[in-house]
């Protein structure tokens, strides 16, 4: 039996950065907002509590603050010719699950994109001609400009506390910036973190060589900080548990400590956990959504919560799949390439990385920051950076962070040591300390064949189809990875290591070994229904009372982490629902 | 020698605040430092201390706050409190006649 | 100390730490002295600080145990460094890896139909964890004995570590469910994750790999080391979860 409940003005589905953001925007403006969390509540004390949130095996390798796939995943394969396979267990994503989401488990690097990703297609056009750009490779430029976005990035860097150093204010540059950097308002809220030896060593090399070295934009905290909600933040003791952990000194920034507790201050604001959204109800014109169905998963009682506004904030691939459950929009299909809902599915190319092995240097790997690091964007967002000379679309950020040097997943020893053994013991003895990394981040363009859709085989445990993942790494992907990998391995060189490893090759993509939790695209933003599946606000295009928020709206991916863009665009959205639907109802324009 | 700054003290208190009150408001991630000053550490009936605080047999006045703000693991070590200390003396000396006053 | 056996390598280091295993897993009284080096399963050494420590196992059967025993020594052999896998816990953590929620499957998608799939799409076994290491273990047993005529914990150590290899590499076929290599690349992974894990999961034992290596373990407040410990190495006694509770 279902119980219907009284009507609220918003269901929030899912309740991590996105939906945290809407929550306390919306129910701070007078709205009754009801969130639907299908995991349970936790807190930084006593949950993310020194001795145990150090666990490595509990956390990083068992995934305790993650989706559980037994109840819910996805399947996959390369093309649509192959049989598509469930992931089993998490490996090379980790969806969270939880209050906070994985708002919670993020290293916590915080870009903000840059004009060329906002003019994706338009930029290669205009400076390479249509014809540089492949007919499967659908790009598309964002609806909206980083003009448009600037005030609602520094509110989200305000918010999560985010420590870097600014490269452009107003249009002026600014000395150890990024030069490359979209003219900003004012400054980072904190001063960059202190660097490790390591990024000491890649910042000096890579200034000697020309390039642009800067501090990579980070939501962990430099220093104490109070946001401006009122929201305090502890100072970053540079622990090495970020991505995977929580954080307990409250210094990652993270919705669990700012905008979800301003939200429950509200009287208007109502979290219900273990409550798990199996679909968006809509009315019988299909236009219009009424609310959602959700089983509360502590007792399996099945609810209905009617809403005026329902906004899916459920993690980039949740949103794509309830989407597809409920029939809002047009599914995509890869064959006729008709239909919307689906495409665009991109992630994050690596593998151009180098490890640096040195006789004489000790780098103590386990003195870190999720994001803090020092990179180079003059593969990136520098818009001189000559793409016909790799002939590929996009680029690649060369970074030295140092998140962790937890030791089950960070044992480096030298190409051709064996995996075990007296031999093996010895180099990861030896080199443990001695090894530091160059990574290599790259952007990834679209392609007609890497898309979701709707399993037909497999099922999760509410008897609904689980969603279809088709997913490769492309020639374009291969050719960026190549040519910035070799960039890395020059700048690897002249620091002189007694060996190093890689780069190596952008093989196909590997659902097993964990890569990033960059899952982009399936419900893309755009200029008209024709083309996307949300117009600039994020609202479906189809039933335009639903929200759609996270990195699921991108109809590409940036080598810059999503997560600067994805609360970026939350404050957007929030604040189009306050000033202009709240007033008239329907298709902003 | 200059005199510990009660304002100073609080403005470096924004260090604390992320998980302490000194007035035992809010649902905090640290124990209330209201009346820390005279206190045995981890004596709070309704905080759940780690072991190392309940064993430490340390009550708190200027001397062992300032030693424990000085280095928190060094002095109690294995308690669970994240803050790596306070390396300036009078920064130490500040906070602490801050929270003398505002714990009372 | 390269010819030196367990039980003196337990016995000449002294160090804190690690009874909580033998209050964890205790039933088994008999000494060290009584119990002959090696054999599999219900044997108690020496802790290093004195007491019993136990190897009972829950999970594995005898002949699983001295499988997982003889495959640990050889991923992990005893050197200057570090005792060998199984005196560092290893077989221990594995058994009640097994045992455990891992083990049965938790966090796994387990509905069908399977297929075998291709390496990029990950485990696809209708197996649990535990039900694939026991079948790994009889296939590869069963090899051995087809190959060898003998058990693989009764070969010699060249000869393990040969079959080893010959797993690792692909270069054997098991009959049955289990592919050789694939069983190879979970033993050694759940092996790894013992050796290095926190010690109150049962490996680790006396923190052998973290002191190995140079990792400091759980406390990890940096924020002054960062800078002062540039190029500079951080020696201090490791703290694990099982120190400070």
């Amino acid at each position: 039996m279902t119980t219907r409940l009284r009507e609220v003005d918003v269901v929030i589905v899912g309740l991590g950065w996105t939906g945290g953001i809407l929550a306390k925007e919306l129910s701070e403006a007078g709205m009754r907002v009801v969130a639907l969390e299908r995991g349970g509540m936790r807190g930084t004390n006593p949950d993310f509590a020194i001795p145990q949130i150090r666990d490595e095996l509990k956390y990083a390798v068992r995934n305790h603050l993650m989706q559980n796939p037994a109840r819910d995943t996805l399947t996959f394969r390369h093309s649509p010719t192959e049989p598509s396979l469930p992931m089993r267990q998490l490996g090379s994503f980790l969806p969270g699950e939880g209050l906070g989401g994985a708002g919670v488990h993020w290293n916590g690097v915080t870009w903000r994109w840059t004009g060329i990703d906002h003019a994706a297609r338009s930029y290669y056009e205009q400076r390479y001609g249509k014809s540089f750009i492949p007919s499967d490779m659908p790009i598309q430029d964002w609806p909206m400009t980083y003009a448009e976005l600037e005030p609602y990035y520094d509110k989200f860097e305000r918010t999560a506390g985010v420590s870097g150093k600014a490269g452009n204010i107003r249009g002026t540059k600014q000395t150890g910036g990024n030069f490359f950097e979209q003219p900003r308002d004012r400054d980072y809220p904190l001063p960059a973190l202190e660097p490790s030896y390591s990024q000491i060593l890649f910042n000096d090399a890579t200034a000697q060589m020309g390039y642009h070295p800067f501090p990579r934009p980070c939501a962990n905290a430099s220093r104490a900080y109070t946001n401006p909600d009122g929201s305090h933040l502890g100072a970053c003791v540079y622990c090495g548990h970020c991505e995977r952990f929580g954080c307990e000194a409250n210094a990652k920034g993270s919705p669990h400590i700012t905008v979800i507790p301003k939200a429950m201050a509200q009287p208007s604001f109502e979290l219900r956990t273990h409550s798990w959204v199996t679909k968006v109800m809509l009315d019988s014109t299909k236009k219009k959504a009424i609310g959602v169905a959700y089983t509360d998963v502590s007792t399996g009682e099945e609810y209905e919560q009617p809403a005026a506004i329902v906004a899916l904030c459920a993690y980039a691939i949740n949103n794509v799949h309830l989407m597809l459950l409920s029939g809002i929009g047009t599914p995509y299909d890869a064959t006729t390439q008709k239909g919307i809902v689906g495409k665009n599915y991109c992630y994050q190319p690596g593998g151009g990385g180098v490890t640096l092995f040195f006789e004489d240097r000790i780098f103590n790997p386990f003195m870190a920051t999720g994001a803090f690091g020092i990179a180079i964007d003059d593969f990136h967002a520098n818009d001189q950076f000559d793409r016909a000379a790799m002939s590929a679309l996009g680029g690649a950020t060369i970074n030295v962070g140092q998140s962790n040097g937890r030791p089950i997943g960070y044992r480096p020893v030298p190409a051709g040591t064996p995996r075990w053994g007296a031999a093996w013991k010895k180099a990861t003895a030896k080199w443990y300390l001695r090894a530091m990394n160059i990574g290599v981040t790259a952007s990834n363009m679209p392609n007609r064949y890497n898309a979701y859709d709707l399993d037909p085989t497999y099922k999760n445990v509410f008897g609904q189809p689980l969603l279809r993942l088709t997913y490769n790494f492309l020639e374009n992907d291969k050719k960026v990875i190549g040519y910035v990998a070799q960039k890395a391995a020059e700048i690897a060189r002249s620091l002189k290591p007694a060996s190093m490893t890689g780069p190596g090759m952008l093989g196909d993509y590997n659902i097993v070994p964990y890569q990033s939790t960059h899952n982009t695209g399936g419900a893309i933003m755009g200029s008209s229904p024709g083309n996307s599946a949300l117009n600039k606000y994020l609202q479906s295009w189809d039933v335009p009372n639903v929200f759609v928020l996270g990195a699921s709206a991108f109809p590409h991916n940036s080598a810059y982490n999503p997560t600067g863009p994805v609360g970026a665009l939350a404050y957007w959205t929030a604040d189009a629902i306050k000033t202009k639907f709240r007033n008239r109802p329907g298709l902003m324009t | 020698m200059r005199g510990a700054d009660v304002e100073k003290g609080k403005a470096l208190f924004e260090q604390c605040a992320a998980c302490h009150s000194v007035d035992g408001s809010g649902d905090l991630d640290g124990p209330s430092l209201k009346g820390v000053v005279g206190r045995k550490a981890g004596s709070l009936e309704d905080y759940r201390y780690s072991a190392a605080m309940k064993r430490s047999d340390v009550t708190w006045d200027a001397t062992t706050l300032d030693k424990y703000l000085t280095d928190p693991q060094a002095f109690i070590p294995g308690n669970r409190m994240a803050f790596a200390g306070i390396v300036d003396k009078s920064e130490r000396d500040d906070l602490i006649a801050y929270l003398t006053v505002a714990t009372k | 100390m390269k010819n030196k056996n367990r039980r003196d390598f337990l016995k000449t280091v002294g160090t804190v730490g690690a009874t909580g295993i033998a209050a964890a897993v205790g039933g088994d009284t008999s000494v060290a002295g009584q119990s002959p080096a090696g054999s599999p399963a219900g044997r108690v050494l020496l802790d290093p600080a004195g007491g019993p420590v136990s190897h009972a196992y829950t999970f594995l059967t005898a002949p699983e145990a001295a499988f997982i025993e003889a495959a640990v020594d050889r991923f992990i052999p005893a050197d200057d460094l570090t005792p060998g896998g199984t005196d560092c816990g290893v077989a221990v953590f594995i058994d009640r890896q097994l045992a455990g929620a891992w083990g049965s499957g938790d966090r796994t998608y387990m509905q069908g139909p399977w297929q075998k799939g291709v390496p990029t799409q990950g485990y696809q076994s209708p197996l649990t964890p535990a039900e694939f290491f026991r079948a790994g273990i009889a296939a590869t047993n069963a090899y051995c004995r087809k190959t060898l005529q003998k058990d693989f914990d009764r070969l010699t150590v060249e000869q393990q570590n040969k079959v080893l290899q010959d797993m690792e590499q692909g270069r054997v076929t098991f009959e049955g469910t289990v592919p050789a290599q694939e069983f190879f690349n979970l033993l050694l992974g759940t092996a790894m994750q013992g050796f290095f894990a926190d010690p109150i999961y049962g490996g680790n034992r006396d923190k052998a790999a973290w002191k190995m290596i140079g990792f400091p373990g759980v406390i990890a407040i940096y924020s002054e080391h960062i800078k002062t410990y540039r190029n500079k190495k951080y020696d201090v006694e490791p703290k694990s979860i099982l120190d400070l509770s």
